[in-house]
């Protein structure tokens, strides 16, 4: 199977006035072209700042100080500096984590989707409108050409994700990182945006990433998975084989402590601080082993 | 912020912040001149030798040395008269600045504290009041009280206290919901004391600010009723004088008012650049 | 937007304005000079002097005289000038296209000049530039009208003599206006050796007026634009392919501009005040220059006739404000 995005050994700092603090630590990450890829780990893990290099708008401050990230399926002439970059990001695009500050308060939902598009294509923007209006209907809007016409203020969370998603393939993406899309929604409306991002998923042959804390939402939509923790990866493979035969410690305390009704509460264990403690011993003497 | 820089005391952060090093230097010299200005000052300002008039700096060509800076119309020594007009703005400056503020703080507390009708009342005055334009109010408020120093600084406190009140006002709302104050009330203390002893110390580098600041904004209102001939009469000297007269005879010396100018712009300036500094310094507590 | 808004902020006015007009009017009557006797001079007889304060109305009470003007105002007459014999409508209305014109010209150049510094100041966020964006702002800001009014006479009328100082327009031309709209009057009659001199003696005025304004605008509108270039929204935008610059003026820049309206929004009538002084120092004859003459000379009706329209033009800018960030913020619209 031919790899969708090839990351070598990235290393990431953030440059603060008197020292730089390792963020990322020597990630190796192979997206597969069509699969769901699990990013998980605890916050300040490193997740979101990976999917941010990815998507090429790192904070000011971050600096990549070595490792490189290929897109095979893309090959692009002299890419990061300037125009090469821009060029190539509606191939990557993003769904967010909040749906509420997502959307841009003061514009139409249908003049969001058209400006995306017009930056994307040329044509008439009546036949933008119309494009928009399909693009809604692909996330089960019930009535596009109504919310075309209105501000996200008048929208509810999930109608807000379901535009965001709209947008995120609108461009035809070949990589779409998702961001813990689910984070801040209803539980009741959480499986269905799941189900959505599953469906449009296969549709496209759609290669995601997908950023999440939640073991559950990645045995039921992730073909492989990474564990993540303090910038390193612990732990990668097929979704199956990791649940069911966890190399790593941190994956396992991971695991035991999922809920299950299978089990009582009281066998579940929380995340050992021992193993926190060790595991940001091990990301130390790793940075002082890089520095010598 | 840096963390770690905050434990250190006020006054040495302040110390270590260029534009409020600036500010005070500026306004330190000002009150040095200010209060050595019988020494420091070469003639009586007030001195008239009309054979010696339209005199240029003394550096200029047909210059006096005796006139380092050059006279005015009347023949007075213009840096002697820049010397005791620093003295005027100086007054004005702190007087106005501080009833100004003693009078916009009260009422600005008291509407954001009491609320209801309290409240209403003083905001609506405010809105009135902002309704009129400020410099003309100034003029008008001058032509009312009559000349002199006096007048000066009742006008500004008449139309400056809205500033103080405005911003004061809405902080006192932001400090009213804070936990101190309904942890007061719990311990059985009266609103009013908490507004005293608890609200208004937490109001103090807000103050601060706001006075530094309507202290450059006096000193420019002070000129500007001087330059139209309301501030005071022209036998005591002050910057705003000496800029009217320069703007009559700007053609033939321009230095009578480029001189007064840069010393108005030079203190506002510096004023300002204090303000700022000490805001720089205190915005991330009154924040917190 | 809805009407009812409009007419509610419409009647919220009328107590302000009526406040403005008690308070000048209470004001004015203890004035202790005497317009009456600025007027006739030493020589006149107290027989002369009665009969002009009746003329006048000065007899009455102060309760009464009040009445007659309320009166009055309600017709629309406000009264006759004291120092000047005439109609004050007439005589504000006569100057008010002088200012009007200066203040558009000011708040244009302003408003245009600030754009400009904020989409910059936030283009180059976090690198050496911005921070001389931010010290010129700091300066500029510090600085009032009126003392920017003196510098320029100083520098580009007298040090490097290129920009006229004094009047609205060269005196050699003569120009037969209709309305006092000078500027915009020539430009439609085609006679551009008036425009070219109104505007060239309206430049300084113009400037001195526009530099404080356009500093705290720009300085708001900065810091506006630099909290939403951290939303979430933005970002999305970046990764969707928008460039730098276009992500800040079509994203951001709406966003931006509604706190930073609402922020800088009372700094315009603040410029219509400073047309008094800085009108005064370039012996521009607009309402702003006329207001220190009628204060000299104690002319009461004057005086309170300016007041009252210094007051309308200021709700007239702050109800204008608020319908634009109505017009930019749907939120607002739909509650």
């Amino acid at each position: 199977m031919s790899s969708a995005l090839v990351i070598k050994n990235l290393h990431l700092t953030i440059d603060n006035p008197k020292d730089a603090v390792p963020i990322l630590r020597g990630i190796n990450l192979d997206l597969r072209a069509g699969e769901i890829h699990g990013l998980v780990g605890e916050s300040g893990a490193g997740k979101s700042m990976l999917g941010r290099v990815i998507l090429e708008i790192l904070p000011p401050r971050a600096k990549i100080t070595e490792g490189s990230i290929d897109y095979p399926t893309r090959p692009l002439p002299g890419k990061t500096k300037g125009r090469s970059a821009a060029r190539h990001r509606p191939h990557i695009s993003l769904i967010p984590q909040d749906p509420m500050t997502s959307l841009n308060p003061v514009k139409k939902i249908g003049k969001q989707m058209s400006e995306i598009l017009r930056l994307n294509q040329t044509g008439r923007a009546r036949n933008m409108l119309d494009q928009a209006e399909s693009l809604l209907r692909e996330v089960k809007i019930k009535n596009p050409a109504r919310v075309l016409q209105q501000y996200p203020h008048q929208l509810s969370g999930g109608m807000r994700q379901r535009a965001l998603i709209a947008m995120a393939f609108s461009t035809k993406p070949q990589i779409i990182i998702a961001d813990e899309p689910t984070t801040a929604l209803d539980v009741s409306v959480q499986r269905q945006v799941l189900c959505l991002i599953q469906d449009l998923q296969k549709q496209h042959g759609t290669t995601i990433l997908f950023i999440t804390h939640d073991l559950g939402v990645v045995a039921k939509i992730c073909n492989r998975v990474s564990l993540m923790h303090s910038g390193m990866i612990l732990e990668q493979g097929n979704v199956a084989e990791v649940f069911c035969t966890p190399t790593h410690a941190y994956t396992r305390s991971l695991l035991a402590a999922i809920p299950r009704y299978d089990r009582p509460l009281r066998e579940l264990t929380p995340v050992a601080e021992s193993l926190q403690l060790q595991l940001q011993r091990e990301a130390r003497a790793y940075d002082h082993q890089r520095r010598n | 912020m840096i963390e770690g820089r905050a434990d250190l005391p006020i006054t040495y952060r302040i110390l270590h912040e260029p534009r409020a090093v600036f500010g005070l230097g500026i306004l330190g010299l000002m009150i040095a001149v200010a209060l050595m200005a019988p020494w420091l000052a070469p003639h009586d300002p007030l001195e008239q030798d009309l054979l010696a008039s339209f005199l240029p700096p003394s550096w200029q060509e047909s210059g006096d040395p005796a006139f380092l800076l050059g006279t005015d119309t009347l023949g007075r020594d213009v840096a002697s008269r820049l010397i005791y007009g620093t003295r005027t703005a100086l007054i004005v400056a702190l007087v106005a600045a501080t009833l100004a503020a003693l009078l916009g703080t009260t009422l600005g507390m008291l509407a954001g504290f009491y609320g209801g009708k309290t409240d209403m009342l003083i905001s609506r005055a405010v809105d009135i009041w902002m309704s009129f334009p400020a410099v003309l109010l100034s003029i008008v408020l001058v032509a009312v009280i009559g000349a002199g120093l006096h007048a000066v600084i009742i006008a500004i406190v008449i139309i400056d206290w809205t500033r103080f009140c405005r911003v004061i006002r809405a902080e006192t709302m932001v400090q009213k919901e804070r936990d101190y104050v309904a942890s007061g009330i719990t311990i059985g203390l009266t609103r009013f004391r908490i507004l005293i002893q608890e609200v208004l110390p937490n109001l103090m580098p807000l103050l601060i600010v706001l006075l530094t600041l309507e202290m450059g904004i006096a000193i420019v209102v002070e000129t500007i009723l001087s330059f139209v001939g309301l501030s005071v009469a022209s036998d005591t000297p002050t910057w705003g004088n000496l800029i009217q007269e320069g703007r009559q005879y700007i053609h033939q010396v321009p230095w009578l008012l480029g001189l007064p100018v840069a010393c108005v712009v030079l203190s506002v300036l510096s004023l300002n650049a204090l303000g700022d500094g000490i805001k720089e310094v205190i915005d991330p507590e009154t924040r917190q | 937007m809805s009407s009812s808004y409009l007419l509610n902020r419409l009647l919220l006015a009328v107590p302000t304005l009526a406040g403005a007009v008690t308070i000048t009017f209470v004001l004015l009557r203890v004035v202790p000079g005497d317009p009456i006797a600025m007027m006739t001079g030493p020589g006149a007889t107290e027989a002369d002097i009665a009969l002009l304060r009746a003329h006048y109305g000065l007899d009455h009470s102060l309760l009464r005289q009040f009445v007659i003007y309320l009166g009055q105002l309600m017709t629309g007459d406000l009264g006759t000038s004291i120092s000047l014999r005439q109609n004050v409508g007439e005589l504000i209305v006569g100057r008010l296209p002088v200012t009007i014109e200066l203040v558009l010209f000011a708040m244009l150049t302003a408003v245009s000049l600030a754009l400009a510094l904020a989409l910059k100041g936030t283009f180059w966020r976090g690198r050496w530039p911005e921070r001389i964006v931010d010290g010129f702002i700091g300066i500029v800001v510090a600085i009032p009208d009126f003392l920017w009014a003196l510098s320029l006479i100083l520098i580009l009328g007298v040090a490097i003599p290129v920009m006229p100082i004094f009047g609205r327009m060269d005196l050699t031309i003569s120009f037969d206006s209709w309305t006092n709209f000078y500027l915009i009057e020539s430009l439609l009659r085609g006679q551009l050796e008036v425009t070219r001199s109104v505007l060239h003696h309206m430049v300084l005025p113009a400037v001195s007026l526009a530099l404080p304004l356009m500093a705290i605008t720009a300085r708001v509108l900065k810091s506006c634009l630099n909290a939403e270039m951290n939303r979430e929204y933005v970002t999305l935008a970046r990764t969707r392919g928008f460039g730098r610059l276009r992500v800040i003026y079509s994203q951001a820049l709406r966003n931006a501009l509604v706190p930073a309206t609402a922020l800088s929004g009372v700094q315009f009538t603040f410029l219509i005040g400073g047309t008094v002084l800085v009108e005064r120092i370039f012996g521009y004859p607009g309402i702003g220059n006329m207001a220190i003459d009628a204060v000299i000379n104690r002319d009461l009706p004057l005086i309170q006739g300016l007041v009252l329209t210094f007051a309308v033009l200021f709700i007239a800018v702050n109800l204008l404000i608020d319908l634009f960030i109505t017009f930019l913020d749907p939120r607002l619209r739909h509650d």
